[in-house]
Parts: structure tokens; C-alpha cells; sequence
């Protein structure tokens, strides 16, 4: 029978477990939302494309929402515990930058004339032949759910008339034992472009 | 030596303008057939030419990527445009003016101017892509170069080459005095291949007829007009038909309308292929085209010409305003309906583009980032967490130590204990906390068993 110990241990419980995970994760919408009016389901995954240079490298408002729960949540964090007691390897682990750093690392080595560019009119004056349309879905681990972090990144490619002609992905996964320092974001992010990479050593010339 | 230069100078100012006249007013042909052009080189072509050719020169100069003179004046993006449309008029007059006469010798020689323009035209279409900048550019203008081909050739076959025989090679069914060829069927008064017999050249369409004589199966006089073709006629070529269905199928063929491009849709295409995508080019203030955008500028604003001020303000908008005009003076270039304007993304302004302007320095982040995961980052968390921890005991180990240093009798940090209190320090309570001064209380006398009882 509940009794009202019960009932505010209860309360208490949901209150703490509510307290530890911090602000909600985004909602991720299509990869072209805000960007291109088009949905990304009619564009074809895994053709071969021959780019032109040169290119442009569009992170798309997926990898921004990203950013910015990232950035909340370690303003949510740093509210709430001290100090001399914040996690900073999970704090380097969840940085923005090393997701911007290893994307952009990646696709320069192979394009090293690529530019970040905001949008596509912005590519357009500038004169870009090829885009890449970075786009970034992450599900972090879930303290009391499931502990795997995924990334799927998907690569879209626009030619010259700045149509999507393909799409490459790749999927990175980590699963985050109990009592583990951080996320293994970083893990997952370097599975995922590893896998992005093998398929770019194929498809894109 | 001045004297020549002077007579060059004449020379030239006489027949320059001479020059033009003539080619408003005439078609030169290659075989020297006398064509007239001037129907469409009159109203309705010639104004359209000059602003759209000098457009088409511009963006063909900016795809080119190189001065006039570096092109050369036969790849100039003008001589491009105009070597075209020069082509498709000749090649189109030639199909006109023979389609209205019957001379076989006159038709021959149409053929020849024909053919001449086609080639020409092939070789314009050709410069036109070696000047494209895209090879998507360069592959849709070889299309349209195919395409235009075919147009010509289609019609050429009508109009140029006229059917040889009233009967085609393979043999018609039915009656002896109908046959179909080249998209015509000929309703004859007698055998299609009799030796002199009248026919009527019922169109593709059907709907009207063209009276020929033909010798031996082949049309030797056309009359120069159509009529209404009659009801026999066509009552013989239905029959026919029912009895020949491929016949009828390319009689059908024949009657569809052929692809046409006008020259404006060409213009355009071409301007379309040639020019840069996303509109006008915003130039980097700092290129010496915009040091000469500005240096036009201020001189006719210097001299005091207004018609060349405003031309070098109208380029310098064209330009992006080379960092000299106010960004709300700057024409914006139209937008694409595809693309969507994109809002502030201000966290991608923090890392993406810091990373991207330095990779260097985006690197060394990400291994400063990568090494604060590693297992000696974790290690020195748990030792910080451990040292806090040790602090925090350290502390509370303290505060008891504290606490019961407090309870030892006499000592100066102890508080008055009532006389028959335990060692348990009291807590203060606001009465021990704030002044309340007591009635002096009066000696006490020791009683039995020691108590003290007050007096």
C-alpha cells in the first residue's frame, strides 16, 4: 500500500533522475530544412559523383541545434555543480569544436580548396561548383535508458546547378559502460566519419 | 608615316558604318544566292540584337575569365551570339525561299547556301562551347548544336529535297493511283508511276493540297500555292491509309509540329550557360577590378560627366560596390527559389568557421580535445574527485575534532554548564545568544545529601 513516504521518495527520485539529464535534446528535422526547398528524400543515396571545384562545405541546422544543446547543457551544468567538481572530460568529450575540427579536417584533406560557406546563395556568389551539405543526427547516451551513443552523418552533394545528385552516410555507435568519464561522443563521431571516409574513398572522385 | 595613318583612319571611318549598312540590309551566301534577308533584318530582329548580344558579351567575357583581346575578336562572346544567329537566319531564309519555288536548279543551289550555313553554324556552336566554362556549359551547347541540326535537316527534307517519287520504295497496297512518300500522300488522276500524270500532294495535315505533275513516279512541276484539298482526295487517302497503316503512321509523324527554337530562347540559353551562376559577381574590393570600377568612377564624377558617373555607379552596384558604396546601394542579387535565406547560426560561427579559417589551429584543438578524454584525463577527474573528497573528510574530521575540544571542562572555549549537566554541550538558544541580565541569585545553603537549595 503507498503510504506518503512512498509517494515523496518517488517524487524525490524523479526529481533527481530529472535533475541529471539536463536540458532535452533537440528535435532534428530534414537534412535541406532552412536551407534548400526540397524535401531529402527524393535524393539518391550512394551514386558516384565527380565533383568540381570549387567547393563548398554547408553545415546544415541539424549540427547548429546540435551545437546549441551542447552549449545549454554545459550552462545547465555548470549551474549546478561546483566548480572543482566538473566533468571536464565529458565536457571535452561533447565539445563542438571536435565535431567542426574532424568534419571539416576530413573533407580538406580530401578537397583541401573546400570552404565553409553559410548558405547556398552565399556558395552561389562565391562561385562554388560543388556543395557539401553536411548533416549530423546524434543520440546521445541516456543515463537511465539506453547508454549508446549514435551519430548518422550524411553527406549530400549539389553539382554546378546546385542540385542533390547523392548522398553518403555513415553510422557511429559507443556504448557507455556505467561509472565511464564521458559519453564516447568523440568514439562515435570517429566511427561514423570512418565509415563516411571508406565510402568516399569509393564513390566521390 | 602620319599621312597613312590618316588615310587608314578614313578608310576606316567610311566603311565602317558602310560595313554595317550592308549587313542590315543583305545575306552574303557562300554559293552567291541572292537571298532576302531584309524582312528579318527589318523591325522586328534587328532592335532586339544589340543590348541582349552586348549582355551575352559581358557574361561570355566574365565565363571566358580573360580580356577581349586575350579571346581573340572571333571568340569575342558578341561574335559568338551574332555567329549563331547569323547561321540559323541564313540556314532558315535558305529553307524558306526554297520552299517557294519549283526550280530544280534554284533549289540546288538553296541546298548549297544551306548547307553552308549549317556549316557555319556547326562551327559557331563549336566556338561557343570551347568558350564555355562548365563542362556542363559546353555539353548542353553541343546539345543544342544537335538539336538544332536535326531541326534543319527535318525540315530540309520538306523543304529543300522534296519527295523524288509519288510512291515510296516498298510497295503500297491497294489502288495503282495513290502512294505516299516523304510524309505526302499523292492522290494521281492516273497510275503513281505513270509516265505524265496530274497529282494532288495532300499535306500532312490534310488540310491542304498542292497540284503536281509527275513523270515516270517522279514530280517534275509543283504548283507554286495550296488549296483546299477535296473531299475525294481525301476519302482516296483515308482508304489508303486503312490499307497501309505504316504509311499512316508516317504521315502522322510528318504532321507533327517540328521542334523549334526561337533565337531569343537561344540568346538566352546561352547567356543562361555562360554566365555566372547566382547573377552578378561581387567583386573583392582589394582586385584591381574594382581599383578600376572606382578609378572610372571618380573621374567622370572629376569631369563632371553625368552620364559616365552614373554608368560606373550603376557597374560599381553591378559589382558589389567594391567596399565604396553602402551595402543598401549594393543590387542584390535575386535569389534563387530553391535556396532559403539562412537565419543566424551563431554557434557555427564559434566553431566551424574559426576551424575552417585555421585548420592549424582547429587540429591542434581537436587533439587538445581528444587527449581530454584520454585515460590519464580520466585518471586525474577521479584523483581531483578523490582529493576533494579527502578535503571534504579532512574537514568534517575537523569540525568533530572542534567540536569536542569544545566539551572539556574549564577550558576557555567551553561554555558555563548547569551544575548538574552531562559533558553534552547545549545548544545555544536565543536566550544564551542575546543579552537578558538575571536577578542575582542568592547564595545557597548545602542541605542534606549535599543538594544545593536556593534560599
Amino acid at each position: 500500500m503507498l503510504t506518503v513516504r512512498h509517494i515523496a521518495t518517488a517524487i524525490a527520485t524523479i526529481l533527481v533522475l530529472s535533475a541529471c539529464t539536463g536540458p532535452p535534446p533537440p528535435t532534428y528535422g530534414d537534412a535541406f530544412k532552412g536551407l534548400y526547398n526540397q524535401s531529402t528524400a527524393s535524393v539518391p543515396a550512394d551514386v558516384p559523383v565527380t565533383v568540381q571545384h570549387p567547393i563548398g562545405i554547408i553545415l546544415n541546422d541539424n549540427v547548429e541545434a546540435y551545437f546549441r544543446w551542447v552549449q545549454a547543457s554545459k550552462q545547465y551544468w555548470a549551474g549546478t555543480v561546483p566548480t572543482s567538481l566538473t566533468n571536464n572530460v565529458v565536457i571535452a568529450d561533447g565539445d563542438p569544436m571536435f565535431l567542426s575540427g574532424r568534419v571539416l579536417g576530413m573533407l580538406k584533406r580530401r578537397f583541401p580548396d573546400a570552404l565553409e560557406v553559410k548558405d547556398f546563395p552565399a556558395a552561389v556568389s562565391a562561385g562554388k561548383k560543388t556543395i557539401v551539405l553536411v548533416d549530423v543526427v546524434p543520440k546521445l547516451m541516456e543515463p537511465y535508458g539506453d547508454r549508446t551513443t549514435k551519430f548518422d552523418f550524411t553527406y549530400y552533394f549539389f553539382d554546378a546547378k546546385m542540385n542533390p545528385v547523392s548522398k553518403l552516410s555513415g553510422h557511429g555507435e559507443h556504448y557507455v559502460a556505467f561509472g565511464a568519464a564521458d559519453a564516447g561522443v568523440q568514439v562515435a563521431v570517429d566511427a561514423a566519419l570512418a565509415q563516411l571516409d571508406q565510402k568516399m574513398n569509393v564513390l566521390v572522385r | 608615316m602620319r599621312h597613312l595613318l590618316t588615310l587608314a583612319a578614313l578608310a576606316l571611318a567610311v566603311w565602317s558604318p558602310c560595313a554595317s549598312v550592308a549587313r542590315a540590309d543583305t545575306c552574303w551566301e557562300t554559293a552567291q544566292v541572292n537571298i532576302d534577308c531584309s524582312a528579318k533584318s527589318a523591325a522586328p530582329a534587328a532592335p532586339k540584337q544589340g543590348a541582349p548580344q552586348n549582355a551575352l558579351r559581358d557574361q561570355l567575357l566574365r565565363s571566358l575569365g580573360s580580356s577581349p583581346k586575350a579571346a581573340g575578336p572571333a571568340a569575342s562572346p558578341e561574335a559568338l551570339a551574332k555567329a549563331v544567329h547569323n547561321a540559323q537566319d541564313r540556314a532558315q531564309s535558305a529553307l524558306d525561299a526554297a520552299a517557294k519555288t519549283s526550280d530544280p536548279i534554284q533549289r540546288q543551289k538553296l541546298s548549297q547556301s544551306y548547307k553552308a550555313a549549317m556549316k557555319d553554324l556547326n562551327t559557331a556552336y563549336d566556338k561557343a562551347a570551347a568558350a564555355a566554362d562548365t563542362p556542363e556549359g559546353r555539353a548542353q551547347l553541343l546539345a543544342m548544336k544537335q538539336a538544332d541540326d536535326q531541326r534543319y535537316a527535318e525540315a530540309a527534307d520538306r523543304q529543300i529535297q522534296p519527295p523524288a517519287a509519288v510512291r515510296a520504295e516498298t510497295p503500297n497496297r491497294g489502288p495503282d493511283n495513290v502512294g505516299a512518300s516523304g510524309g505526302y500522300v499523292y492522290a494521281c488522276d492516273g497510275p503513281v508511276d505513270g509516265p505524265h500524270v496530274s497529282c494532288r500532294e495532300i499535306q500532312p495535315d490534310g488540310r491542304s493540297c498542292i497540284a503536281v505533275i509527275a513523270f515516270d513516279g517522279v514530280i517534275n512541276v509543283r504548283d507554286s500555292t495550296a488549296t483546299p484539298c477535296g473531299k475525294k482526295d481525301l476519302a482516296q487517302r483515308d482508304e489508303f491509309f486503312r490499307q497501309n497503316p505504316d504509311a499512316a503512321v508516317d504521315v502522322k509523324m510528318a504532321a507533327q509540329p517540328a521542334f523549334t527554337m526561337d533565337p531569343t530562347e537561344t540568346e538566352a540559353e546561352i547567356r543562361r550557360l555562360t554566365a555566372d551562376m547566382g547573377g552578378p559577381k561581387q567583386l573583392d574590393p582589394d582586385s584591381p577590378e574594382c581599383r578600376a570600377f572606382l578609378q572610372v568612377f571618380v573621374a567622370a564624377s572629376a569631369a563632371n560627366n553625368g552620364p559616365g558617373s552614373e554608368a560606373a555607379y550603376e557597374a560599381l552596384q553591378k559589382v558589389g560596390g567594391c567596399g565604396a558604396l553602402p551595402r543598401d546601394q549594393v543590387k542584390a542579387t535575386p535569389l534563387d527559389p530553391r535556396f532559403v535565406q539562412r537565419g543566424d547560426t551563431p554557434m557555427l560561427d564559434q566553431t566551424a568557421v574559426p576551424c575552417d579559417q585555421n585548420p592549424q589551429a582547429c587540429a591542434a584543438a581537436v587533439s587538445q580535445l581528444r587527449a581530454g578524454t584520454s585515460p590519464e584525463a580520466v585518471t586525474a577527474l577521479y584523483a581531483n574527485a578523490i582529493q576533494i573528497g579527502l578535503q571534504v573528510g579532512t574537514a568534517l574530521g575537523s569540525a568533530v575534532l572542534n567540536a569536542q575540544q569544545m566539551n572539556i571542562p574549564n577550558s576557555p572555549a567551553s561554555r558555563p554548564v548547569a551544575s548538574n549537566g552531562g559533558a553534552r554541550p547545549r545548544a545555544p538558544s536565543p536566550d544564551t545568544i542575546q543579552y537578558h541580565p538575571r536577578p542575582p541569585v542568592p547564595p545557597c545553603a548545602i542541605g542534606g545529601k549535599g543538594w544545593c537549595t536556593a534560599q
